[in-house]
């Protein structure tokens, strides 16, 4: 009986820390609950008061504490939200330092050197920090980004007519890059970029037919301005025709030529342009192993390039 | 026998590299050392070639001084001329144009350096600003001393 007794003592006793331990807990849910429902109800109806409604303590601490749960293992939609969550509770500081202006607009912005990420996605943010309305892709990458103008390719009235890659993407630039192995075992490669530049100067001399029409601001003179067509097929014949020049046993290497005083690895071939053709790859500086040379060359420059082994 | 006068040796020189090309053949490979002399005097006639295009250079170096062209179209233009200058000669070396000797002197060396210098500047030139190693300010220094160049010529 006394061991019955002691037993139920037990029970009692425990059943009522565990209960005293969760009756806190319990106007935190209705609170909770309780501010969802009003956040959730301004939301709907004054977007913008809501935001200015985020200024009270509580619903930024509940946002705190349930960002974390949101964001993981939740759905796309849930996190969604969440993130909009997120840049509401930072919005009034911003709204703050910037007394009179918009504080939809003043959501856009943000300080990402405040936020500690790797400086990859610092630089991505910096993109993308600018709002729809200036042209950025906005804080969530939602909206498109001002194509990058294709020098190449201007368009009507200096336009964009094409989109090639933006500004601070270099992994497609990587990518589209032609690697090339010269008779000699060494290896020179072609980047997206270069083959642009100089298919566009130097695609004629290698027997590329297909000109750009003349610009209309153009002095016509003797002698006219060639600028090939920057596409991808006459890029492709470019390169073939340096794989071909390159690979060719009878193309002369000049293993130690200086190209506009970066020293490079020089070949010559009789085969293209009135007195040949000349290939250099950088083998200093900042476009090391790069094909960043690509032209006929006439006799005096062939006489610099033999005598003085050297190549402006 | 009379020595050769420099215009009779480019001739025959001329003669017998179109005749080594008939045959898939190179003075360069065939023989070196006659090539330089060959080169040489190819260098002498394109020089003066260049000299005889003086008022294209300067028209184009004043116009870009004066902004009425960019940097980009200067950059394409010099190029349009130097490489036009050179394909020029490569057809009157096919048709084994006598006319050639006549440009054997004066020699230019300086004039020949500094528009092989300018093509190089030119040809670095780009408006995309990743692979561009050369900008607008070194074309407008070349534009100048070329113009400078050629005027004192």
């Amino acid at each position: 009986m006394q061991k019955v007794t002691i037993g139920f003592f037990t029970v009692v006793v425990a059943l009522g820390l565990r209960f005293g331990s969760l009756r806190p807990v319990e106007p935190i849910i209705q609170s909770q609950t309780q501010i969802e429902r009003q956040l959730q109800h301004s939301r709907s109806t004054q977007p913008y008061k809501a935001m200015e409604g985020s200024k009270s303590p509580s619903v930024s601490n509940l946002l705190k504490l349930s960002g974390g749960d949101l964001g993981k293992g939740s759905s796309p939609g849930a996190r969604a939200r969440n993130d909009a969550r997120k840049a509401i509770t930072n919005k009034p500081k911003a709204a703050k330092s910037k007394p009179g202006g918009s504080s939809f607009a003043a959501a856009w912005s943000s300080n990402p050197s405040k936020r500690s990420r790797p400086a990859a996605a610092n630089r991505l943010a910096q993109q993308f920090q600018t709002g729809p309305a200036e042209g950025g892709n906005g804080l969530f990458g939602r909206f498109s980004a001002r194509p990058t103008p294709d020098p190449y390719n201007p368009g009507c009235a200096g336009g964009p007519r094409s989109i090639t890659v933006l500004s601070q993407s270099k992994s497609s630039e990587q990518n589209s890059a032609r690697e090339i192995t010269a008779h000699d075992g060494l290896k020179g490669i072609l980047t997206d970029k270069s083959a642009n530049h100089l298919t566009s100067k130097h695609g004629h001399e290698v027997g590329i037919d297909d000109p750009l029409p003349p610009n209309p601001s153009q002095k016509l003179t003797a002698y006219k301005q060639v600028r090939t067509r920057i596409n991808n097929e006459n890029k492709e014949k470019f390169g073939d025709i340096l794989e071909e020049i390159l690979e060719d046993p009878n193309t002369e290497p000049f293993p130690d030529v200086s190209m506009r005083g970066i020293k490079g690895h020089g070949y010559y071939s009789e085969n293209y342009g009135e007195s040949g053709f000349f290939v250099g790859i950088h083998n200093e500086g900042e476009f090391t192993g790069q094909i960043k040379k690509a032209q006929s060359v006439t006799p005096e420059q062939l006489q610099k390039l033999r005598k003085l082994k050297s190549i402006d | 026998m009379k020595p050769m006068n420099p215009q009779q040796h480019f001739l025959k020189l001329l003669k017998y590299s179109n005749e080594l090309k008939k045959k898939n053949k190179s003075l360069k490979n065939e023989d070196p050392e006659v090539f330089d002399v060959f080169l040489d005097f190819l260098v002498r006639i394109e020089r003066n070639l260049h000299y005889l295009e003086k008022q294209e250079y300067i028209n184009l170096a004043k116009d870009f001084l004066d902004d009425q062209i960019t940097a980009d179209d200067f950059s394409y233009s010099f190029m349009a001329i130097y490489g036009g200058i050179g394909q020029k000669l490569g057809q009157m070396k096919r048709a084994e144009s006598v006319e050639l000797a006549n440009f054997l002197e004066p020699s230019r060396p300086e004039l020949g350096d500094l528009l092989a210098r300018i093509y190089g500047s030119c040809d670095s030139f780009s408006l995309d600003p990743e692979i561009a190693m050369s900008d607008e300010k070194e074309l407008k220094d070349c534009a100048q001393i070329l113009l400078l160049k050629l005027q004192e010529e």
